[in-house]
């Protein structure tokens, strides 16, 4: 009857009340409240209503009632009596963590009683509008990835949450293996989908951390099979910076906001006009002044002409040329535009303060770069609270806008290249792709992205900000790719076909906590294609968002800080992320010494010069193992051409391949023409064991530059170190012959493989042209390994002697161009005596002569002994290993003293397995 | 291999840095170019070295930033070359001159770690006193055609407050490439009128012999380069000096320099760019300058006007017509671009290169290039039979190549 008391206000509310009075009636005599929820339809739910007053508890008592309204209809009002707990013990509190809290979703329905793993959000506008939580469960309970699905009939999806995702559109647009943030993957039989979302630039971690500037990651790929063959793909990925101050309805959530702190007004732009390929000297970048010019817009629409105003700008540097500036090799143009001098302040219609934009047209010509900065554009904002920034002068940092193509000299390109100044702040791929399979034998893929670097003018001022990217009539800068293959046995058709533009951008810079930028630091990017040449869980670049895992990284990423410091591409053939040259390293135990150096060790292990593939690059170093800074596009930036082979199986064992390969770089004239054949022969047969062949030989003409970052193993702590190689350019008019022989026989005990490595670079340059571009007639590298080991027994004792014979003849090698002839031999012998069950004495003698056969000064010999007992029990559920034993090496190099090692070691291992598998 | 790069900058007062002081412990204190005791004078260096370098006490002073002085300093000049330093004539100031002070740097750059170069000495020449206190010139009109005979006029004004200024009587102009024709000469006083006036005939212009004396008016020198004149003496501030000439202009941009200087002896003094009189109806005040504009070769080709010296071709050794000559115009390049002119016949087949050369922008006759008078014969010296030939023009640029083709006929 209450109820109807206060259903006195409006028609609705007398609806309602009248409702619920009848559901209550229908559910229950007694009025729990809404411990028991609401049923409607059926359907109870526990969405949330509010306080409700129970009607038999309202008495008109003054007594003070202290427990919850509902106990009333069990303890009634007797509230002060004295507990006891003789006959009922004491129920403990329950710790309301273990139960978790309740969570409910926007429309109130109870979704459950448990805890929050992850929860990213964004509220614009407001300060600190950015949310990303995520909990120590998420880390402790799932190890950092969280997946919910879902599936009906052909429908099916699944969402990934975690900082350690392996993640993919496409690898021009994006590629990391540790991404941090928000995977939706939908996949329908004819359809199949992905999105991506991440603020996982911040890093993350177990608090909330409520920011409003922060850099957002978005992405996707939408695939839809076209027919039986074919599938037509669009995709796009974008990283741009977010202020949640601003509105999202009215700034541009592709070209992203200014943070906060970097929305400041801007005193001097300079414009640096740079040689793009300075290594000639000349024919750098041409500037004409009189045909170039500034335009300024203010808030209220009107524009200001550099020229109509005088305002100039400071010029240093250059060389005078005939009504032009040039900058040669590795001088520069600089260009400084002074809002705060006399010349502007007294003739511009308005103050610098209500500039929103600005617009260079700059005249130029010949192989021009140019940079740009501001004062806003520095390596720590001015009123940065970063701890990072702390003590470091705010220089200002460039920032690369257009390059010429090609490498003009003559002024035949001279054009008005107009763009916009601004700070970075959103980075914008999209593109398409093609892909058929098994049409009448041909399978083909094909893909083009756009890529845009956008910018905005800051100015506090202003409530939207002027966006531009790249210069007109060049915004997006494009790379694109084709692969197609043909197979009609025995033949069979390859060729690809690509482009990617110098200015092919997938990387942006994030944001600091405070809301401030750095831009001259490198760790301060996000990479949505990250550069992980080896293909492992960690990207070889130091980035912030891989490197900020925080407590809940793995014990691997949070030792080697989140960053590959070992970049071994290829030389790690196993997967155990443990360089294949120096199995024998692990953390417990750094090694730092090759395994093709260590006594007994080096008859199985033998040198990366041995390693074999093929050099389409012709930078001396296979391709396979090579190793950069670039992200890991499938075609290098700046690189455009194709390549066509077609071959034939002339037997089961044998093909052969012909080939071309034109390719030019697109900011230079530089180019890579190459004509090639290859032939490979593989046979195994159970009397003669696995014979590979290959043959390559090259007609090259090649002067692109392909630089590598090269993981060279050596004797250091850190067991080698990434070393910058520049390409030697060694076939610029070159035949090139590549060839590998490879055999591998068991018979019984008797193990015998030999590999022999050789290419040769020749020069058809003549004897001038080779000494301009320092070159000798040939390069070459041989080399020759035996090797054959028996095992036997003799009554308890296993024998096993072996030998390894290795011979380099070369005239430089992959790290340097040292000539040398070696030759090396080995002999080594290792017993075996079980002494108990599982242990097991273990003797050993090497006995190592190598010759330096150009001059005798590196002859050396080396005699090694080893003796251990080794014995495995279990132990508390594990398998200890005991290792004891004694190590002797003397090195006795020629014209020096010998030198000898004596080593003593007791280990002990704790295992899984009976027998440890390498 | 070590590299010398030797720069220069001029300035009016001692020094080309403005020094500054900042409050100590507020970090929105802006910097303060002026001295504490003397709000109107700057901030000396002496001062600024008194001040701390990092100040203890919040209020008082420290070491601000130094910036440079570029109201009254130049920027450092691009690196004067090193071949023209070290030749007999030295190279050219091309800092604002006449200034009272100047610096110069030299930058040693080494791509070896152990190569090295030495410097012995550096010399300056200089005027004294100078001609004016500035010379300020302009060209008008700025934004021509390419390739089209343009009537341009020069003016020089002659800014001369001080006493001891030399003044002048000659004036030296830079040109690309020959000029058709210098018109006409105009002295004009403060007060606009004019003081001296002269056109010049068409043969004053075409011999490079003409020599001037006391107060005539006559071309001392016209070349591949450029031309000089000679009139009265000019010693009086604010006199402006107009030269009318006709020339072809080649290239996007175009500059024409030039010096004044006193007739029998070395003192010269070279112009300035500025606003040296209204010149014509859109003579834009802001735009004045000495550079001209073409902007039309960025949409044209390389190839300008072609020209053949008589329209037949008649090889019979009668002394008429037995060479053909050739002339074109090479636009836009200004470095070496691939020139070519060959030989075909009706049917397209190959006959001769008649003509081979890297070259830039600019006008190639046969007076200048004998290759391009053709005898009649082909690639293997045979005198070909009578009719009509193609001759194909071709400009490779690195960036854009253009080719024009054209019937020739040979008759007997």
């Amino acid at each position: 009857m209450g109820k109807f008391v206060n259903s006195r206000f409006t028609l609705i509310r007398i609806l309602v009340a009248g409702s619920t009075l009848w559901f209550g009636a229908v559910e229950s005599q007694v009025d729990y409240g809404g411990r028991l929820g609401n049923v409607q339809g059926g359907i109870r739910s526990f969405e949330p209503g509010g306080p409700m007053p129970l009607m038999e508890a309202v008495d008109p008592a003054v007594r003070k009632w202290y427990v919850p309204q509902e106990a009333y209809s069990q303890s009634s009002r007797w509230q002060w009596q004295t507990i006891n707990y003789a006959r009922d013990p004491y129920q403990r509190y329950v710790d309301t963590d273990l139960e978790g809290d309740f969570f409910y979703d926007q429309f109130g329905n109870l979704l459950t009683q448990g805890w929050l793993l992850y929860n990213t959000s964004q509220t614009s506008p407001l300060e600190e509008g950015h949310l990303t939580f995520e909990s120590s469960r998420l880390n402790e309970w799932f190890s950092r990835v969280a997946v919910s699905s879902d599936s009906k009939g052909e429908y099916r999806y699944a969402l990934t949450v975690g900082r350690d995702l392996r993640t993919t559109l496409t690898p021009m647009v994006f590629s990391k293996p540790r991404f941090n943030g928000v995977q939706l993957d939908f996949l329908t039989d004819k359809y199949k989908g992905t999105l991506l979302y991440s603020q996982g630039a911040i890093g993350g971690g177990s608090n909330l951390r409520p920011r409003s500037d922060v850099t957002t990651i978005m992405g996707g790929r939408f695939v839809v099979q076209v027919g039986d063959f074919v599938e037509l793909g669009v995709h796009m990925a974008n990283a741009h910076q977010s202020n949640s101050l601003n509105d999202q309805l009215t700034d541009n959530l592709i070209s992203g906001s200014l943070p906060e702190s970097m929305n400041a007004q801007v005193s001097v732009i300079d414009i640096v006009l740079r040689d793009d390929s300075p290594e000639d000297g000349t024919g750098g970048a041409a500037y004409f002044p009189a045909g170039s010019d500034i335009v300024i817009t203010y808030l209220d629409g009107s524009r200001d002409v550099g020229k109509d105003i005088r305002f100039a700008p400071i010029v240093r540097g250059g060389v005078q040329g005939q009504g032009f500036l040039t900058a040669n090799g590795d001088e520069e143009i600089r260009l400084t535009y002074d809002f705060t001098e006399p010349t502007f302040v007294s003739r511009a219609r308005a103050d610098r303060s209500e500039i929103v934009k600005v617009d260079f047209r700059m005249t130029l010509a010949n192989d021009y770069q140019i940079w740009m900065t501001s004062d806003r554009h520095a390596e720590c904002s001015p009123n940065s609270r970063d701890p990072g920034c702390a003590g470091r002068s705010s220089e200002p940092v460039l920032l690369l806008v257009d390059r010429a193509e090609g490498n003009v000299k003559d002024g035949s390109n001279v054009r008005l290249v107009e763009f916009e100044y601004g700070l970075p702040t959103a980075t914008q791929i999209l593109g398409s792709s093609l892909k058929v399979s098994n049409v009448w034998g041909i399978d083909l893929y094909g893909e083009y992205d756009l890529s845009w670097s956008y910018r905005k003018y800051p100015n506090p001022l202003a409530e939207t900000h002027k966006v531009s990217s790249g210069v007109r009539g060049k915004r997006a800068k494009p790379a694109w790719m084709l692969n197609l293959s043909k197979k009609a046995h025995p033949f069979f058709f390859f060729g690809e076909a690509y482009s990617v533009d110098p200015l092919y951008n997938t990387q942006t810079y994030i944001t600091s906590a405070d809301g401030s930028m750095d831009y001259g630091d490198d760790r301060l990017k996000y990479e949505l294609v990250d550069d992980n040449d080896d293909q492992d869980r960690l990207p070889d670049l130091f980035r912030f968002d891989t490197a900020a895992q925080g407590a809940g990284a793995s014990a691997l990423a949070n030792e080697v800080g989140a960053v590959d410091v070992r970049t071994f591409p290829g030389w790690d053939r196993n997967n155990d992320f443990i360089p294949d040259y120096n199995q024998n390293d692990n953390r417990a135990q750094p090694n730092t010494i090759p395994d093709y150096e260590e006594p007994f060790l080096r008859f199985g292990s033998d040198r990366p010069e041995f390693v074999f593939g093929v050099d389409m690059n012709h930078n001396y170093w296979i391709d396979y193992f090579e190793n950069d800074d670039e992200p890991d596009y499938p075609y290098r930036r700046d690189h455009r051409g194709f390549n066509l082979f077609a071959g034939a199986h002339l037997t089961a064992d044998l093909n052969v391949k012909v080939g071309a390969l034109r390719e030019e770089s697109i900011a230079s004239d530089r180019r890579s023409h190459s004509d090639y054949l290859v032939m490979e022969y593989h046979r195994t047969s159970p009397r003669w064991g696995r014979l590979r062949l290959f043959e390559m030989l090259e007609s090259v003409h090649d002067n692109i530059e392909n630089p590598l970052l090269q993981w060279a193993p050596d004797n250091s702590l850190d067991g080698g170190r990434v070393t910058p190689l520049a390409d030697p350019l060694m076939a610029r008019n070159t035949w090139i012959h590549r060839s590998f022989v490879g055999h591998h026989w068991q018979l019984g005990s008797f193990f015998m493989q030999n590999k022999l490595s050789h290419f040769h670079f020749t020069q058809r340059a003549n004897k001038q042209e080779r000494q301009r571009l320092g070159l000798d007639k040939s390069d070459f590298f041989f080399g020759l390994i035996n090797k054959a080991a028996y095992s036997y027994r003799l009554g308890p004792l296993e024998l096993l002697p072996r030998w390894k014979s290795e011979y380099i003849n070369q005239s430089r090698d992959l790290f340097s161009a040292t000539e040398r002839t070696t030759l090396t031999e080995t002999f080594s012998g290792l017993v075996v005596l079980p002494l108990l069950k599982a242990t097991t004495l273990q003797g050993g003698i090497e006995y190592l002569v190598s010759w330096d056969l150009d001059g005798r000064a590196a002859d050396f010999n080396s005699r090694s002994t080893g003796l251990q007992i080794t014995s495995s029990s279990g132990y508390q559920g594990y398998v200890m290993w005991l290792v004891t034993g004694l190590a002797v090496e003397r090195t006795d190099p020629r014209g020096e003293d010998p030198f000898t090692q004596v080593q003593s070691f007791i280990s002990i291992y704790a295992g899984l397995e009976q027998k440890a598998s390498p | 291999m070590t590299d010398l790069r030797v720069r220069t900058r001029t300035g009016s007062d001692d020094t080309p840095f403005i020094y500054h002081r900042r409050e100590v412990g507020n970090p929105n204190a802006e910097d303060i170019p002026f001295s504490e005791q003397d709000p109107d004078e700057p901030l000396s260096r002496r001062d600024f070295l008194r001040l701390p370098v990092k100040g203890d006490a919040p209020g008082s002073m420290e070491r601000g930033s130094i910036r440079e002085d570029l109201d009254n300093w130049s920027p450092w000049s691009p690196p004067y070359s090193i071949a023209d330093i070290a030749g007999p004539a030295g190279a050219r100031n091309t800092s604002p001159a006449p200034r009272t002070y100047i610096q110069f740097r030299v930058d040693f750059v080494s791509a070896e770690l152990l190569s090295s170069n030495v410097l012995n000495s550096v010399a300056f020449e200089f005027t004294r006193p100078a001609l004016a206190d500035v010379l300020v010139a302009e060209v008008f009109p700025r934004q021509v055609e390419a390739a089209r005979d343009i009537s341009f006029v020069y003016a020089v004004r002659a800014d001369m407050a001080r006493s001891e200024l030399q003044g002048f009587n000659s004036f030296e102009l830079s040109t690309p490439g020959r000029v058709e024709r210098v018109e006409r000469l105009e002295i004009l006083g403060a007060d606009g009128k004019i003081v001296h006036a002269h056109s010049f005939a068409v043969q004053d212009g075409v011999t490079d012999e003409l020599t001037a004396a006391g107060d005539s008016v006559a071309i001392t020198s016209i070349t591949d380069e450029g031309f000089a004149v000679h009139f009265p003496q000019i010693e009086t501030g604010g006199t402006l000096l107009k030269i009318h000439f006709v020339n072809r202009i080649f290239a996007y941009s175009t500059d024409f320099a030039g010096r004044a200087f006193v007739q029998g002896t070395d003192a010269f003094q070279w112009v300035q760019a500025g606003d040296a009189a209204v010149l014509g109806e859109s003579d834009a005040t802001f735009e004045s300058g000495i550079t001209v504009l073409s902007s039309d070769v960025t949409r044209t080709g390389l190839i300008g006007t072609v020209a053949f010296e008589s329209p037949v071709l008649t090889p019979n050794g009668d002394g008429t017509n037995d060479l053909l000559g050739l002339s074109f115009e090479v636009l836009t390049v200004v470095g070496e671009a691939n020139i070519r002119t060959q030989l075909f016949d009706l049917g397209g087949r190959y006959l001769a290169t008649l003509f081979e050369h890297q070259g830039g922008n600019g006008s190639y006759t046969s007076a200048d290039f004998p290759d391009l008078e053709w005898d009649g014969r082909d690639g293997r010296g045979n005198l070909l039979p009578p009719g009509i030939y193609l001759l194909r023009l071709e400009v490779e640029g690195d960036a854009r190549s253009s080719a024009t083709t054209r019937a020739v006929a040979i008759a007997y």
